[in-house]
């Protein structure tokens, strides 16, 4: 059953056998073992629900972080915006929703962490920045562990990522996701009160930009509000010296030869667009959400995931840091515009 | 309906509900009808045939009067419970709207496992 965490049981009608050798009822006061693990059931599930709402007052916005196609980078754009949100002075949480293929621990330099259960509450690990993280690989006995699980198991482990985790007062809950619209999106958009909206991850490249109007598809139909769409590995920019003035010439991704001036220094720099550029923008045209900016390819956001301090930590002053920073201001707006533009408070049920 | 259409308002009656939309227009669904259209893998299979359908019909009629408790799913969808029958489905806004204009909110196709 997919709603109700209560069962309701009608009383059976009485017949013959029911009553004992006295011909007096007997009452049956005592539950059954099925019966008690019902009643427990539907209790941690009551509670559950109770969390699930006092988390949607305790945590100012979330965010969901999503992509149609895999391999887009939505992890190290999740942890990024984390970052970059927190550098800002916000308390900030990242849900790691990814549970087969768990990534952000490794990212924020958690590899091995396990978490702390109390009371029955979860409590998340802190990384870089006071960055609050949830995420299945603290569960894993070792990174290579798979988890092979079926939809419904997966479901049962978000709603308690979810619901038992003591995220305490939050500015920002940051989820991470894998790719596609299917369980784990779904489940969150079902049981999170007030999400803000869903960041879309792109790269520029078309079979990306096909699976990220998806995206946009499955939010509309979930009535989340798309935040907007981010393109990433937009551009490879190299650098290099030469005599003032001089012109260079440098061959591009597609055999095109590409003319440079260096400057009165001699310093000179051209960004290739490995992936095409600028389909991200268009995409976001096309289907008129808002383009929060491009985020460029860079080998040390790669080399910072694998060494555990990405790159707006190593670099903050950096050119990803700079364009972290940029698309959470573009966020920020965004977020406000749509409260703005919300005509009512929601849903009233008599 | 259109995607921007939202439900803002629902106030359970005794044998019927009143639907309140973003745009201003109301309507109303009794319970029987809802309970028959209901979403689930169980009920969806039950209105495919004709005759499968009208025992459905009987059935649901059959049911006790009474209001549902009603919970929110996300911003998207609602999900009735009642004491007795169904309550497994989820409610699309969408499917609502369908229901409250008397349209087959299935789009005159049988119930595909899996679709939501």
């Amino acid at each position: 059953m997919t709603g109700s965490p209560i069962t309701q049981h009608t009383p059976k009608s009485p017949k013959e056998g029911d009553e004992n050798p006295s011909g007096e009822k007997e009452e049956d006061a005592t539950p059954t073992a099925d019966q008690q693990r019902q009643m427990e059931q539907a209790f941690s599930q009551m509670k559950r629900k109770m969390t699930i709402q006092e988390m949607g007052d305790k945590i100012k916005h979330k965010i969901m972080v999503l992509s149609g196609k895999g391999g887009v980078g939505k992890s190290t754009v999740a942890t990024g915006l984390a970052l970059s949100l927190a550098n800002q002075g916000n308390t900030v949480g990242l849900l790691d929703i990814d549970i087969t293929g768990p990534n952000v621990p490794k990212m924020l330099g958690l590899g091995g962490h396990r978490l702390n259960v109390e009371g029955g509450r979860i409590f998340p690990a802190v990384g870089q920045r006071g960055v609050k993280v949830i995420s299945m690989a603290f569960l894993l006995e070792s990174d290579d562990t798979p988890v092979v699980w079926r939809g419904p198991i997966k479901l049962g482990a978000i709603q308690q990522f979810i619901g038992d985790v003591e995220w305490g007062e939050l500015d920002y809950l940051v989820i991470d996701f894998p790719p596609g619209s299917s369980d784990e999106p779904l489940t969150v958009a079902q049981s999170l009160p007030n999400i803000d909206g869903m960041v879309i991850v792109t790269t520029p490249q078309e079979v990306a930009l096909l699976d990220s109007r998806k995206s946009v598809g499955f939010a509309n139909s979930l009535k989340v509000p798309v935040i907007g769409i981010v393109e990433n590995m937009s551009g490879y920019t190299i650098h290099g010296t030469a005599q003032a003035n001089q012109t260079i010439s440098v061959t591009g991704p597609t055999n095109e030869i590409i003319e440079i001036t260096a400057n009165e220094a001699g310093d000179w720099s051209v960004t290739l667009d490995i992936f095409k550029q600028g389909g991200g923008q268009t995409t976001a045209e096309e289907m008129d959400v808002p383009f929060l900016g491009r985020l460029p390819f860079d080998p040390g956001v790669i080399r910072g995931g694998d060494d555990g301090v990405h790159r707006i930590v190593a670099q903050p002053e950096g050119e990803s840091a700079i364009a972290f920073a940029s698309i959470v201001e573009a966020i920020k707006k965004q977020i406000k515009d749509n409260k703005d533009s919300q005509s009512s408070g929601g849903l009233e049920i008599i | 309906m259109s995607e921007n259409l939202n439900l803002v308002k629902l106030e359970r009656m005794n044998s019927e509900m009143e639907l309140t939309w973003s745009d201003g227009s109301i309507n109303t669904i009794a319970y029987p009808t809802l309970r028959f259209w209901c979403p689930c893998a169980k009920c969806g299979p039950r209105r495919d045939e004709e005759e499968l359908s009208n025992q459905f019909q009987v059935e649901v009629d059959s049911l006790p009067t009474e209001k549902p408790i009603v919970n929110p799913v996300g911003g998207y969808a609602l999900h009735f419970e009642w004491s007795d029958g169904c309550s497994s489905g989820i409610f699309r806004f969408e499917r609502l709207h369908d229901i409250a204009l008397g349209e087959n909110p299935d789009g005159g196709k049988p119930y595909t496992h899996g679709a939501w």
